[in-house]
């Protein structure tokens, strides 16, 4: 105990041996750097990991915003508030936010991460967020979170199995599937759609422009038409198109102009009752004059 | 004759006690008083709870000297071990602090009034235990920033190490202590 000054009080001095003598008697040693090392990394991968994981559900996020029909919300919603509302991410959104939260949480915890605000810190994550979202967007990890992981969610749809759905309204004219057979000569189609039924539809007033790329068999197409009973005896549903557009899901970000998608052929009047009849009929003017190329 | 002890750095100290546990009283005795005024102005009143929390602080920087960061000051990190358990003794005994030692009260005042008011304890005619009644009356977040700042005379940096949050918050928190505590103060005035 050489190392106390003498001229301190004896009550300091008392104290200091109090403190030495407790050191000596329950055997407490420093614990080793390394664990603070280890500790002060695991936050960093953490928040780093958070981080990654809320990119891929950034991805996840904007596959299913990209995917959500904005350009069929006319024909296959009345309003854009019930449209909205059933198409809005919440899994992904709330995840999100969780996996930011989570991020922010860890990197403040690293040694002198304390030292930056909650609006720099989360600016920072968002920031990296966006750029690997995108990335990972581009490079299809979106589709894949959406459908693999939010697939195995209970309670929540995956954007396109939303849209089968949404496109598995026949009564309502709206109908999806694959073409499992075409034939030129005699212009029908043979679609199986994705509710299981297989439909039987009549393409001689479609335009050709665009018929042969949307029809080839094995591409799955949206139908808007007017459904019927068959006429034929057979059972088979008899579908009327009056516009056919593609169905692939898209890895890019919406080309409102660019959709390959085909309609009648005088398409300043519709020619069939039938087509007439289809509501709303200006959105879908819009939709192929504005949209299809 | 100087005591070479005196010069050395507390971040020395340190280093060297990491080697030989008995330089470690140094470090007890350079900062006991300091620690055990602070803890009275947490609001830890009773002797024997102060010995206890301090040979606590004692300990746990002892065990944990391979976490100081050399690039804060000792200082500021062993006032965040002791905040830390003074805080952890009143949530386990479920206690609030008992009231806050503000021995230096007129100095505080003047900072808290701005120097061209030093006369305002008088004219108010506050005493240090209406000074500690309104620190009472201060929600933990304030008080803990007054008392660093004012009664201890920690810089901001240093505050942020204790506290761990950024600068900008401690100055924000202490904008807002300041005007609570000058109307705690001028309400029982």
């Amino acid at each position: 105990m050489n190392e106390i000054p003498s001229q301190q009080s004896n009550a300091s001095q008392d104290f200091a041996l109090k403190v030495l003598d407790r050191i000596e008697e329950e055997r407490v040693v420093p614990r080793p750097r390394w664990q603070f090392t280890m500790k002060n990394r695991l936050f960093w991968v953490l928040g780093v990991l958070s981080v990654i994981v809320g990119s891929l559900l950034a991805a996840a996020l904007v596959f299913a915003l990209v995917n959500a029909g904005w350009e069929y919300r006319e024909i296959t919603h009345h309003g854009f508030f019930g449209f909205a509302s059933q198409i809005l991410p919440t899994l992904w959104i709330v995840a999100l936010l969780g996996a930011l939260l989570l991020a922010y949480e860890n990197f403040r915890h690293t040694s002198r991460g304390y030292r930056v605000s909650l609006i720099v810190i989360l600016g920072l994550c968002f920031m990296v967020v966006v750029f690997g979202g995108a990335l990972f967007y581009f490079g299809g990890a979106g589709r894949l979170i959406e459908e693999e992981v939010g697939g195995r969610i209970p309670m929540y749809r995956p954007v396109m199995m939303q849209q089968k759905m949404m496109w598995s309204r026949p009564e309502q004219g709206l109908l999806a599937g694959q073409v499992i057979e075409y034939d030129k000569v005699q212009s029908l189609l043979r679609l199986r759609g994705f509710d299981g039924n297989t439909y039987l539809l009549t393409t001689k007033d479609l335009a050709d422009d665009s018929l042969e790329v949307l029809t080839e068999v094995g591409e799955s197409v949206r139908v808007m038409g007017a459904f019927a009973k068959s006429t034929d005896g057979s059972n088979v549903p008899f579908f009327r198109p009056c516009y056919v557009f593609p169905w692939e899901p898209r890895h890019s970000l919406p080309k409102i102009h660019g959709i390959v998608c085909t309609g009648e052929r005088i398409i300043q009047e519709p020619r069939s009752t039938d087509c007439k009849g289809l509501v709303p009929h200006e959105a879908l003017q819009t939709l192929h004059f504005g949209a299809c190329r | 004759m100087t005591n070479p002890s005196s010069t050395r750095t507390d971040e020395d100290i340190v280093g060297d006690a990491l080697v030989h546990k008995e330089v470690f009283a140094l470090l007890v005795l350079r900062y006991q008083e300091r620690l055990a005024r602070y803890l009275r102005r947490l609001g830890v009143l009773r002797r024997e709870d102060m010995e206890d929390i301090l040979q606590n602080v004692f300990l746990k920087t002892y065990r944990n000297l391979n976490e100081f960061d050399r690039q804060l000051k000792f200082s500021s990190w062993i006032y965040r071990i002791t905040h830390n358990e003074a805080m952890s003794f009143f949530r386990s005994n479920a206690s609030r602090p008992e009231g806050h030692s503000v021995e230096d009260a007129e100095l505080v005042l003047e900072q808290l009034h701005g120097h061209d008011d030093t006369s305002m304890q008088a004219e108010l005619g506050l005493n240090s235990a209406q000074l500690s009644r309104s620190m009472k009356k201060l929600e933990p977040k304030y008080r803990d920033v007054i008392i660093l700042r004012f009664f201890e005379d920690r810089e901001y940096s240093d505050i942020s190490d204790i506290l761990r949050v950024p600068i900008g918050t401690v100055a924000t928190l202490l904008s807002r202590a300041k005007v609570r505590l000058r109307k705690n103060l001028a309400h029982i005035a």
